[in-house]
């Protein structure tokens, strides 16, 4: 279509991982997380271990390690700034390949590659094996508050009709003989998008309408939520508590 | 026996001065299917809003099942009239699809195990209950509009209100919606400009042209006026 | 600029989550009267669709570069500061959940740079550009481009402190600062540009969606003096972090006179011309919380100087 993405990375499957409540699995990812960056930098080890954990979960999951990979590309801005940091970091400075880079740069771009991957990963394992509404609906069990949920249900509900709107929008435009090219680009793109602000907009005031008469008065109905059972609790938490484990362990040594 | 809808001298002018809505009155019995005819801009998608009480009429009264329309007895009155929107996207704003057609029911206290029945109801008079776990964005034009229906035949009203139902779908999806329609056993008002949709469902048609009520009589006679559908833009 | 998972150690996230929480909870309060009684739950959520879909425009800037809308002064002028924070908050949360993009556990600083001071700075900009100038489209289109400028140069900067506090270290910080607000100043006059495009547009045609800029048509002002109040505030403490890092201190320049033998030349020339220099090397010292008072001093004169310009401008138009 457009080229832009607006599709979530859910992948259909019937792993443990799809199946535990959606509430869990964000939770787990939270408590990995915080493993994670809690791990000293230096403790390569525990980094080897958590990488081990996260690849056994992805495997598991009936994801490819390649489709985590791909879905890390949002990192590589921060890749080229750890690539840079030895480079122009402090000494002292250590020999690498008959080139001196700074020790205190190479353990900074050490740890944000780590770090980052893991993390990237882990959030990737969670959108890929939960549909979006059943992350939304994990958020509102975990006492987000219901107006961002809310907001966020509409948003996602939107963004394809939007994007589609905007496509059509830049292939009216291609058609016409437009072709972008400085401040007449700027022009342009800001003419569209005040015209997909204003359909927005008009939407949103027919979907109010839509709502109120189906009875809406204010408060969004939450009609059924998943129910949990510690078994799931456990299955979902044991990534995150080995992660923590190791983490603390790293800490003392 | 009180009529479902009445409406009575009926008057609506926009906010920046147009009068959109002209001195309308019309009943409509339960059980009737009446069409409302028109071209663009002849008031309809207006006069389906005030029934609704979306807009309140400048002038004028409604009465639902003999009750006044009022902005306080709007939220009550609702239940008994379902309106079902021209484009299924702005209807469908739930995440899935189940929510969606819950959304109505529980806005009048309706949980729990009967709520699931009743969506599991709704859904199957439609034939969509397969369709129950799906995200709204990812169904096809012709499911999209029966879900939108399976959600307001969830709250069960009396009469069923549609906004050109047959927009966006193509002749096959545009039969199977008529088949569907025919089924049903609520109360319609057809809102629409294909006339043969009007001709195919309903008995009576209402014509609205610069917001006001030109013509009350059967589909059949007004079809068959030509010189008449020309000079209201209907053919 | 979304942060991924490790960048900053744990207590930054923790602190910058704590900041995101209490201005995501502000935001909740100030808007919780009103928003689910008017239409503006589907209107908020909408708008959120759209500021996603807008950051995904590239636009080119100069320099050969290119940027994205961040639209925290969009959402602050269509829809008001609190309900653009809470947008921008959706965006970016769901950015980090559904679509992994910006570290879960970085998502306090991402919503503090990207959903919070994007928005009430480029608010309190806005507002101030709008008191001292005359009630006229021209004049809200201006606010908007410097209100846009501002919001990415303050978001950069916050990431700059940031990484100053409890990055990964490594990088030299001057030339960190120096870098990040330079690109982003280019980027911001893109921001700002498309914006007070966008706002034109839509004050030609629409004028009725602009809501902060609802007064032109006497309008009511909206109740916004705890934003304004807010975004002065990040303003201020965004000028109090960065004056000691930003200071001259060229670690990148040090690098390169140390290897060329230049180091202690350079490093006596920079003392003598700078108080200051060297002291990012050994923290936060007593010298820096200097300068951080001098900036702060600085941003709140320019604020009383603006808001007296404001009443020297209104008292005539009362009579």
């Amino acid at each position: 279509m457009s080229g832009l993405h607006t599709h979530a990375l859910y992948v259909h499957g019937h792993s443990t991982a799809h199946s535990l409540a959606p509430h869990v699995k964000v939770a787990a990812l939270l408590a990995f997380l915080a493993a994670v960056v809690a791990t000293p930098r230096t403790a390569v080890w525990a980094f080897a271990v958590h990488g081990v954990g996260l690849t056994f979960v992805i495997l598991r999951s009936d994801l490819s390690l390649g489709f985590v990979a791909r879905r890390m590309a949002v990192e590589v801005p921060f890749v080229l700034f750890a690539v840079v940091l030895p480079f122009v970091g402090p000494g002292p400075y250590v020999d690498v390949l008959g080139l001196g880079l700074s020790a205190e740069g190479l353990w900074s771009a050490w740890s944000i590659l780590a770090r980052a991957t893991l993390g990237t990963g882990a959030a990737v394992v969670l959108a890929a094996t939960t549909e979006v509404p059943d992350i939304l609906a994990g958020l509102a069990r975990l006492r987000v508050p219901a107006v961002l949920v809310a907001i966020a249900g509409f948003m996602i509900r939107y963004l394809d009709v939007l994007a589609g709107e905007l496509g059509r929008m830049r292939t009216a435009a291609a058609v016409r003989g437009y072709r972008a090219s400085g401040f007449g680009a700027m022009r342009a793109m800001a003419g569209i998008a005040g015209s997909l602000l204003i359909r927005a907009f008009e939407r949103g005031e027919r979907i109010h309408a839509a709502m109120v008469v189906r009875g809406y008065r204010g408060i969004m109905p939450r009609p059924f939520s998943t129910p949990s059972t510690a078994a799931e609790w456990r299955s979902g938490l044991s990534l995150p508590t080995a992660a923590l484990a190791v983490a603390a362990l790293a800490a003392v040594l | 026996m009180t009529a479902l809808v009445a409406v009575e001298g009926l008057s609506y002018r926009f906010p920046g001065g147009d009068l959109a809505l002209d001195d309308v009155s019309f009943e409509i019995e339960s059980g009737e299917r009446v069409a409302l005819l028109g071209p663009n801009g002849a008031g309809k998608t207006t006069l389906v809003l005030a029934l609704l009480g979306v807009v309140m009429p400048s002038r004028g009264t409604i009465a639902i099942g003999g009750k006044a329309l009022t902005p306080e007895s709007a939220f009550e009155l609702r239940r008994h009239v379902g309106l079902v929107f021209q484009d299924p996207n702005d209807q469908l704003f739930m995440p899935t699809v189940r929510d969606d057609v819950a959304f109505g029911p529980a806005n009048y206290g309706v949980t729990g195990s009967r709520l699931a029945d009743v969506v599991d109801a709704a859904l199957d008079r439609v034939g969509a209950r397969h369709l129950a776990d799906r995200a709204p964005h990812h169904l096809s034009g012709g499911e999209r509009r029966r879900v939108a229906i399976a959600g307001v035949l969830a709250m069960s009203p009396h009469l069923l209100v549609m906004d050109e139902p047959s927009s966006g779908l193509d002749p096959a999806g545009r039969r199977e919606l008529t088949d569907l329609l025919a089924d049903l056993t609520e109360s319609l008002l057809l809102v629409t400009h294909h006339l043969e949709l009007a001709e195919a469902l309903c008995g009576r048609a209402l014509v609205l042209d610069e917001g006001r009520l030109v013509r009350d009589g059967t589909v059949e006679e007004i079809v068959a006026d030509a010189s008449f559908l020309r000079s209201h833009r209907l053919s | 600029m979304h942060i991924p998972d490790g960048f900053l150690n744990a207590t930054t996230s923790i602190g910058t989550g704590v900041l995101a929480v209490g201005g995501v909870g502000t935001a909740l309060r100030q808007t919780g009267r009103t928003i689910a009684t008017d239409r503006r739950i589907p209107l908020a959520g909408i708008s959120a669709a759209v500021i996603f879909v807008l950051q995904m425009l590239n636009f080119p800037v100069a320099l050969g570069t290119s940027g994205h809308l961040l639209g925290g002064t969009l959402a602050a002028v269509l829809l008001g500061p609190w309900l653009g924070v809470l947008v921008l908050t959706v965006v970016v949360g769901v950015q980090a959940l559904v679509f992994a993009d910006g570290g879960v556990s970085a998502l306090g600083s991402n919503l503090l740079n990207m959903a919070i001071i994007t928005v009430l700075v480029g608010w309190a900009v806005y507002r101030l550009v709008r008191a001292i100038t005359p009630a006229r489209r021209w004049a809200v289109t201006l606010a908007v481009f410097l209100a846009g400028v501002a919001s990415v140069v303050a978001s950069a900067v916050a990431f700059s402190i940031e990484y100053a506090v409890g990055g990964q270290g490594g990088a030299p910080l001057g030339a960190l600062v120096a870098a990040m607000t330079s690109v982003h100043l280019v980027i911001g006059l893109g921001e700002g540009l498309i914006s007070a495009l966008i706002v034109g547009g839509l004050l030609a045609t629409r004028p009725d969606v602009v809501v902060g800029a609802a007064d032109l048509d006497g309008g009511p002002r909206l109740g916004d003096r705890g934003a304004i109040v807010g975004g002065l505030a990040l303003l201020a403490a965004l000028v109090f972090g960065i004056a000691p890092i930003a200071s001259p201190n060229p670690d990148g320049l040090e690098r390169v006179a140390l290897d060329l033998g230049f180091n202690e030349t350079a490093t006596s020339h920079q003392l003598a011309d700078s108080p200051l220099a060297g002291y990012v090397v050994d923290g936060l010292g007593a010298s820096a919380l200097a300068i951080g008072v001098a900036g702060l001093v600085g941003a709140a004169g320019v604020g009383l100087a603006a808001w007296f310009l404001t009443r020297l401008a209104r008292r005539p138009a009362r009579r």
